[in-house]
């Protein structure tokens, strides 16, 4: 059983080095990955883990939109009757990863979160 | 397997999700993969398949983001299956190519999948063909596929579609290159991408001297520039022209594609056997330790298949 997660980053936002950084150690970890590239809507990412049929998204944003953006994902996925776990990243305020997990994050991982963890993390959420 | 029957049903009428969710179960299992292809084989397939195949960073997913684009403002359902490579090392893959495109992800009329490749050093894996089968199923007008960046074998796309176009740009050799057989013997439509960077007229050139008429079928070359849509146009004109064209060898071709599948089943049957075959492993050690030659141990195993397999199958 092959296992497939998107990399995507959302909103307008260029810094697409901890997403890659992030796609080649899942890559390594032999995980299909499919990357977006930077500057996708919510629409685009859901309607991409919809067509890539994944099994985990990994979003990622540096621009400080963070909570409207990935909350338009989780509402969108609702509307469209899907249910993928979702996991995010970027330069996220400590004060805002309560409420991002509230919103149904499985976890959230700063800057210098340690690759290893991140695998080990993504290998028990898709078995 | 009524369950299938009703995803083919719910595939037939448009929907995204079930032929997602089948494209899934095909990859994972062949044996399901099977059944599906025998439930469906035979039926009429509406889209045409065009393959972009060619050398790795020529450019071959930024001319179908063009393409994509260009066929749905024509109002045409396109279907889009990506191939890259999985690592032999770990299995794991980054599938890449539909970055290029992502623009077309919303829009209903476009269906893309990128799939990983490590069984076929041909550029596309083998589930690929019964996906198509699939794909087609599901009212699209053209069905694109982009090979993993190939060098010089990708012969077999061009027996699964319809038209196959191969990319090249300029520089990336001299004219030997375009002289050695396959994959330059292959396509329909030749492109030179990138023809702004200079060294066109010469890549153009030794393309001319080694590309031949087939069947009543002058392959074209076409210079396209990938940041600039409009030299896109005169491609897929001339994808249109190849779609029309009747191609007198065309038995002949879905036969070579046919042995090729029917090898490839060979294959995969043989390769489950060795699987669970316990001897496989002691002639494997044997032949390691020059206890015998390999020729040798194929044949004794090849015995054991013929006795287990085959007469418990007339059995049943």
């Amino acid at each position: 059983m092959r296992k497939r997660i998107l990399i995507a980053k959302v909103g307008l936002d260029g810094h697409d080095r901890g997403a890659k950084v992030v796609a080649r150690a899942l890559k390594n970890a032999g995980f299909e990955v499919i990357y977006t590239g930077i500057r996708q809507s919510p629409e685009q990412v859901v309607e991409t883990a919809i067509q890539e049929d994944v099994s985990l998204i990994g979003l990622s944003c540096l621009s400080g939109a963070h909570i409207p953006l990935f909350k338009k994902v989780i509402e969108l996925m609702k509307e469209k009757g899907v249910d993928i776990p979702v996991f995010c990243g970027g330069t996220i305020p400590p004060g805002d990863v309560e409420i991002l997990k509230k919103m149904g994050m499985k976890e959230v991982f700063g800057p210098g979160a340690p690759l290893k963890l991140i695998v080990e993390k993504v290998k028990k959420w898709v078995k | 397997m009524g369950e299938i029957e009703n995803m083919i049903d719910r595939i037939r009428q448009g929907d995204k999700v079930t032929l997602s969710k089948l494209i899934t179960k095909m990859e994972n299992d062949p044996e399901l993969r099977k059944e599906v292809i025998k439930r469906i084989y035979g039926c009429p397939v509406k889209g045409k398949i065009i393959c972009f195949t060619g050398p790795p960073g020529v450019g071959k997913s930024t001319l179908i983001d063009h393409v994509i684009s260009i066929l749905t403002e024509r109002g045409k359902k396109v279907g889009v299956i990506l191939v890259d490579p999985r690592s032999p090392y770990t299995g794991g893959s980054l599938l890449g190519d539909r970055i290029r495109m992502q623009r077309h992800a919303t829009n209903p009329n476009v269906f893309i999948r990128s799939i990983s490749c490590a069984d076929n050093p041909e550029g596309i894996s083998r589930s690929v063909k019964d996906i198509l089968k699939v794909m087609g199923l599901s009212g699209m007008d053209y069905i694109i596929v982009e090979t993993v960046g190939t060098g010089q074998i990708a012969v077999e796309v061009s027996y699964i579609c319809h038209t196959t176009v191969l990319v090249l740009m300029p520089n990336m050799g001299d004219d030997i290159q375009m002289m050695k057989a396959g994959i330059i013997e292959s396509a329909d439509i030749y492109v030179i991408n990138k023809s702004d960077i200079g060294g066109a007229d010469l890549t153009e050139a030794y393309l001319k001297d080694n590309v031949e008429p087939r069947n009543g079928w002058e392959p074209p070359i076409i210079r396209t520039v990938g940041y600039n849509r409009a030299t896109v146009i005169p491609l897929i004109e001339k994808i249109e022209e190849h779609l029309k064209y009747e191609n007198p060898m065309y038995m002949e071709k879905i036969k070579g594609l046919l042995k090729t599948m029917f090898l490839d089943y060979i294959d995969d049957l043989a390769c489950r056997f060795l699987e669970k075959e316990s001897k496989f492993e002691e002639f494997v050690d044997k032949v390691a330790n020059c206890g015998c030659d390999y020729y040798t141990a194929v044949e004794e195993l090849y015995d054991i298949f013929k006795k287990e397999v085959i007469c418990r199958d007339k059995k049943d």
